[in-house]
């Protein structure tokens, strides 16, 4: 890798070329992948290739002579000159590894509740968004948040509650809706807030070293444990037997927190 | 090609400790650390996950290991792609 | 991947394991900190949300005097724990940096503070000077008992009616609309109709950004697996035609058409309920002659069954197609789902209904079509108005701070009325002025039109809105203030505005959980919360504002601050039987004023069948929808459905159903014919595209609370104009350029915003109001509904312009 790095430091339109074609084909790749899964969502499987009618009937010929293939076959129809194409969704995405863990240190529990917070105005706030997302339509966001996913580095959490299908009645992009306006004065905001969110509650309480510590914060709302603790949630936070589903056989949540109060008549 | 931090937590004992991280260092895919008190910091090579995950279970049986931290994974793109494409 | 690489990993993986080890060295045997006691320190209590009209209570965490957490009330039916991106973030509302935090009188020119003696003893002389020429300008955000102390300050003190809220300017229309088919004020039904309907019409209305929260309890039905089908009957696409089965677009208008269409296509095809018509409804149309008694417009001409088919008779589904745009098919579809038995069908509509040159009409329509239909009275089946504020329905209109109205229902123009209100309020009779005040835009215009030419309002008083910002044509109705020397404007508001701009008098006020309130929502629930946090600096309640201004009135020696026994009129005892001097705010909290004030007000609830609990029922619920009928074992009950049987205490036995507050007393509802009529303002050639206003899901009327929300100012930051794509290509105009709009009031430069997050048809223009710094009502028409006098924000002619070609003939 460092090798030919200089190689295109010196070459650097070239390598702007390179970037586009990687993105035009890992975005192609990513939507093409999103038709698939409509039907049978599955991610961590590779693109099945299909029989096509080309390679039965005139395989030789087109090698003869190479035609231009239409992109939107170019997945399916191996032959031509993009044969070698690919698309490698199933390198790029998958549901978040399973890795073992084990109890991270405090000091990265605290880096997660730090990282939480920058997207919160308090806890329980449900967080905004932080990339851009299509204005107009919800239908967006639970392809990759509804299971979770990794792409590359990123990881998009998997919800942690039941699935609403309105997802921007709560979740906004942090930075705004992105026209491209030229008068950029109109992002500033009116005026500054001094609001002081209340930030995190502490680790939960173990009755004794090494039992199980109880919930320290609300469930409404996170009711779905592995958002945050599971594979795909960030390291000071995950458990480390994430192989056990069962969480509230052992952790107990705190009344206190959650909203079991007795109800008028 | 997943590269792992690990911290390998020793059985308090001295003598076995010794002993452990002799076979430790037997395993190529590992690069040992300096030992601290009961901690062994390592670095972990492997082909894929389930190789770690191997390695991984290996060490929590080996006997003298008490548990194994991961510190850090970091998942490197596979150096070539055709070998699990082609037909 | 080449050696040097895998070797900086490697050495990267073991420099990060043996940092970890080095630090656990370092901390060995050190037990680990105590945890913090988690839920201590903070206290939770309950709240009606302070944004829209859906009603959704928050608990609201208080910790150190301050606000710092919110989260959905589980305990609350209108919302069930949920709620949206304003609701969650509706305590930093209290914390923006630039709170008014203390009483500012204009001196030269200048905005410079006073203390508040000065500020009530300013109030109470200008007041003392010309008492017929004042009025106060309030608001659907006035909590019940501010509205109650405002309409009896005005109504019974100073014999004056000019007292009007910006509640006319978003629901007017619905309220006329109520009044001419039912006879009596608000929705029958309730948000369980939500739960229980197979289809939903949305009547140009974007429930998914507007009324996030019930939108959800719709779809998460389908999340479920019940069947619900919705139907987006609107002017542009949103976020709501998104999750719609069927999407009819319409020319802006036509809505009148398409509705009497389908009372054409439930005629012609027998799929009229011929029973339920028979059984419980009459048949009204537009009076000949609406000049003959005020009340005529509002009462119309009584019209035969055969005259009514006779008028529908044109509107063919070709016909509707024609005038709407809408294909006829799709007319068709609308006719065949109300003429379906098995099917329960819940309308709902804001303000595409309501502001409407025709609203009255509009509204009239939407019940006609689903009496005629017998869709109406059963769970599910329902006609239902959303409103925008949070106490539209408890305090505009139940209170009734409106120019025409009294408390309960009641009518100034009623002698009767007028008589009963006094005895409540114990004052003389004849003390109610019998000539009604001026409605919001005719107070405006009135108070910026010079002394001399008629302007006979020349101090208004606005409370908790901001009209400097939400009135139309901006230009006409208040910028022409400026410069009105003898013209006086005070305004209690928590942050600077568009209003305080031109602001005499500004007085800073508590707001939400600051204060004691209670609300009034969409489905008749009133709801009620308790002062959580101090209101910073000498910021106060509006109420006590009221209440002190009138104890100066009343020492300067105005009559009409003494009821018939000389007693000041609002006097409060406290628990022992003392009298508490509220007025003087060290002693405001010494009593619960809004209990008290509710006390008196529940006694005008009766007469309409309004019925509310005592204040203690309220402090337990999560709000109660009227009538709240006391039960035989003492218990408080609320009513989903009005006028069914099943569920309305006051429905006669054995009648099924019962429209009690009849126009025609016959316990029948009214169906009105309108016809379809042209918009008060359309298209041409120099003004060739249509404008329509309105709102985003991230902020909340004109923006003074969330433009300073970090997180909703971060998702929406700026005002712009959608536009279609083609329109702009054809004149050059690109994606996020600013462009001139123009029309005949007026021209705002803004960026234009294609393919963004609503899609208008060709030749439309759609732009947000929340904005201060682009203020859309400089462009809107003043043009108003000739029954309930509420403005079309939603339909004006305008025409846009490439900067550069347009800067030197138009600046």
């Amino acid at each position: 890798m460092n090798d030919w790095l200089p190689h295109f430091n010196r070459h650097r339109a070239s390598r702007r070329v390179l970037m586009a074609v990687l993105i035009t084909a890992a975005v192609s790749g990513y939507f093409m992948g999103l038709r698939q899964t409509r039907s049978q969502v599955s991610l961590t499987r590779p693109t099945e290739l299909s029989t096509t009618q080309a390679s039965r009937t005139g395989e030789n010929a087109e090698r003869s002579v190479p035609g231009i293939v239409n992109y939107s076959e170019v997945n399916r129809k191996r032959s031509g000159p993009n044969a070698g194409w690919r698309s490698d969704l199933h390198l790029l995405i998958g549901p978040p590894r399973l890795v073992l863990t084990t109890n991270a240190p405090p000091e990265f529990r605290a880096a997660a509740v730090a990282q939480r917070q920058t997207r919160r105005a308090f806890d329980g706030a449900p967080p905004v968004v932080p990339h851009p997302i299509a204005q107009d339509s919800s239908s967006a966001c639970l392809v990759c948040h509804a299971r979770g996913l990794a792409v590359k580095d990123r990881t998009a959490s998997k919800v942690s509650h039941a699935p609403f299908s309105n997802c921007t009645q709560c979740h906004v992009p942090a930075s705004g809706p992105q026209i491209p306006i030229g008068d950029t004065a109109l992002r500033e905001p009116l005026s500054g807030n001094t609001f002081v969110g209340f930030s995190a509650f502490g680790p939960g309480k173990r009755a004794w070293p090494g039992a199980p510590p109880t919930i320290p914060h609300a469930t409404l709302m996170r009711s779905d444990c592995l958002s945050c603790h599971g594979p795909g949630g960030l390291y000071g936070l995950r458990t480390p037997h994430v192989e056990r589903l069962l969480c509230t056989q052992c952790h107990a949540p705190d009344a206190r927190l959650d909203q079991r109060l007795v109800a008028h008549e | 090609m997943p590269t792992s931090g690990l911290i390998i937590t020793l059985q308090p004992d001295p003598a076995t400790q010794a002993n452990v991280v002799a076979r430790l260092r037997a395993r190529p895919e590992l690069t040992l650390g300096e030992l601290s008190q009961r901690w062994l910091p390592a670095a972990l090579e492997t082909h894929d996950d389930d190789e770690s995950r191997e390695v991984h279970d290996w060490l929590m049986a080996l006997p003298g290991v008490a548990f194994v931290d991961v510190v850090s994974v970091n998942f490197e793109p596979t150096p070539s792609l055709q070998p699990h494409l082609s037909p | 991947m080449n050696l040097p690489r895998r070797e900086f990993l490697r050495a990267s993986a073991l420099a990060a394991a043996s940092a970890v080890v080095a630090q656990r060295v370092g901390a060995t045997d050190a037990t680990p900190s105590p945890a913090p006691s988690p839920a201590d320190g903070i206290a939770w209590d309950k709240a009606p949300c302070r944004f829209c009209g859906t009603g959704c209570h928050v608990r609201v965490g208080v910790k150190d005097g301050k606000v710092v957490a919110i989260q959905g009330d589980q305990l609350a039916e209108v919302n069930k724990g949920l709620l949206c991106v304003k609701g969650y973030h509706v305590g930093l509302a209290l914390y923006g940096k630039d709170r008014l935090t203390t009483p500012l009188l204009r001196k030269n020119g200048k905005l410079e503070p006073i203390s508040w003696d000065e500020a009530l003893d300013t109030i109470a002389k200008r007041v003392m000077a010309a008492p017929d020429k004042f009025a106060i300008y309030g608001s659907g955000q006035w909590t019940i008992p501010e509205g109650y102390a405002a309409n009896k300050l005005m109504k019974a003190g100073l014999s004056n009616n000019h007292i009007d809220p910006n509640a006319r300017l978003c629901m007017a229309s619905a309220v006329t609309g109520y009044l001419s088919t039912y006879g009596v004020d608000e929705p029958a039904g309730c948000y369980d109709d939500l739960d229980a309907c197979d289809v939903l019409i949305m009547w140009g209305n974007n429930m998914a950004e507007m009324h996030p929260v019930l939108f959800s309890r719709v779809i998460d039905r389908r999340t479920r697996g019940q069947k619900v089908t919705l139907i987006d009957i609107g002017t542009r696409r949103t976020r709501t035609t998104e999750f719609a089965d069927h999407y009819l677009e319409f020319k802006p208008q036509s809505d009148l058409a398409i509705m009497n269409g389908i009372a054409h296509l439930l005629l012609k095809s027998g799929t009229y309920d011929a029973k339920f018509v028979e059984r419980f409804c009459n048949f009204r149309q537009v009076p000949k002659d609406p000049t003959v008694a005020p009340t005529a417009p509002l009462l119309g001409d009584a019209m035969s069954f055969d005259a009514y088919r006779a008028a529908l008779e044109p509107y063919t589904p070709e016909y509707v197609e024609k005038i709407s745009g809408v294909p006829a098919e799709k007319i068709r579809l609308l006719g065949e789902l109300f003429g379906r038995k098995d099917l329960r069908i819940t309308s709902v509509w804001c303000m595409g209904f309501n502001q409407h040159s025709r609203g009255t009409n509009a509204n009239r329509l939407c019940h006609g079509i689903h009496l005629l239909s017998g869709h109406f009275g059963k769970p599910g089946d329902a006609p239902t108005s959303l409103t925008g504020q949070p106490s539209a329905c408890g305090t505009a209109r139940e209170v009734g701070t409106m120019c025409h109205f009294l408390p309960g229902g009641r009518l100034i123009a009623n002698a009767e009325h007028r008589a009963e209100t006094e005895r409540i309020w114990n004052v003389p009779p004849g003390r109610i002025n019998p000539k009604m005040g001026h409605h919001t835009v005719l107070l405006w215009e009135k108070f910026c039109t010079p002394t001399g030419q008629g302007g006979d309002i020349s101090t208004v008083w606005v409370q908790v809105t901001n009209p400097g910002q939400s009135l139309p044509n901006l230009h006409k109705l208040f910028k022409a203030k400026r410069g009105l020397e003898d013209k006086f404007l005070i305004v209690s508001d928590v942050y600077p505005t568009a209003t305080t701009e031109l602001a005499d008098l500004v007085l800073p006020s508590a707001m939400w959980v600051e204060k004691n309130g209670m609300f009034g929502n969409s489905e008749r629930r009133t709801q009620q919360w308790f002062k959580m946090v101090n209101p910073p600096g000498e910021a106060r309640d509006d109420c006590w504002q009221t209440i002190a201004v009138a104890r100066k009135l009343y020492d300067l020696g105005h009559a009409g601050l003494r009821d018939k026994d000389g007693k000041f009129l609002f006097t409060f005892k406290n628990a022992a039987g003392a009298e508490v001097p509220a007025w003087d705010w060290k002693h405001y909290y010494d009593v619960n004023v809004d209990r008290a004030l509710f006390e008196e007000y529940r006694a005008f609830s009766r007469y309409k069948h309004k019925d509310l609990a005592p204040y203690e029922e309220y402090v337990k619920a999560r709000g109660l929808r009227w009538p709240v009928v006391q039960q035989a074992g003492g218990a408080w009950r609320e009513t989903k459905f009005r006028f069914s049987e099943f569920d309305d205490s006051y429905v006669k036995r054995g009648t099924g159903l019962q429209f009690y507050h009849s126009v025609t007393k016959d316990d029948k509802a009214l169906i009105w014919f309108a016809p379809y009529e042209k918009a008060a303002e359309e298209p041409d050639a120099d003004f060739p595209f249509w404008l329509c206003t309105g709102r985003v899901l991230e902020h909340w009327h004109t923006g003074t609370m969330t433009m300073r929300i970090p997180q909703l100012a971060g998702a929406m930051p700026h005002a712009y104009v959608e536009m279609h794509p083609a329109d702009a290509a054809e004149r050059g105009i690109a994606n996020g350029e600013t462009i001139l709009v123009r029309t005949r009031r007026g021209q705002l430069r803004l960026p234009v915003w294609t393919n963004g997050r609503g899609h208008v048809p060709r030749g439309s223009l759609f732009i947000p109001f929340f904005d201060p710094r682009l203020l859309v009502n400089d462009l809107t028409l003043g043009e108003v509904d000739p029954i309930s006098k509420e403005p079309d924000y939603k339909k004006c002619a305008a025409t846009v312009a490439k900067l550069g070609a347009t800067r030197t003939n138009t600046v």
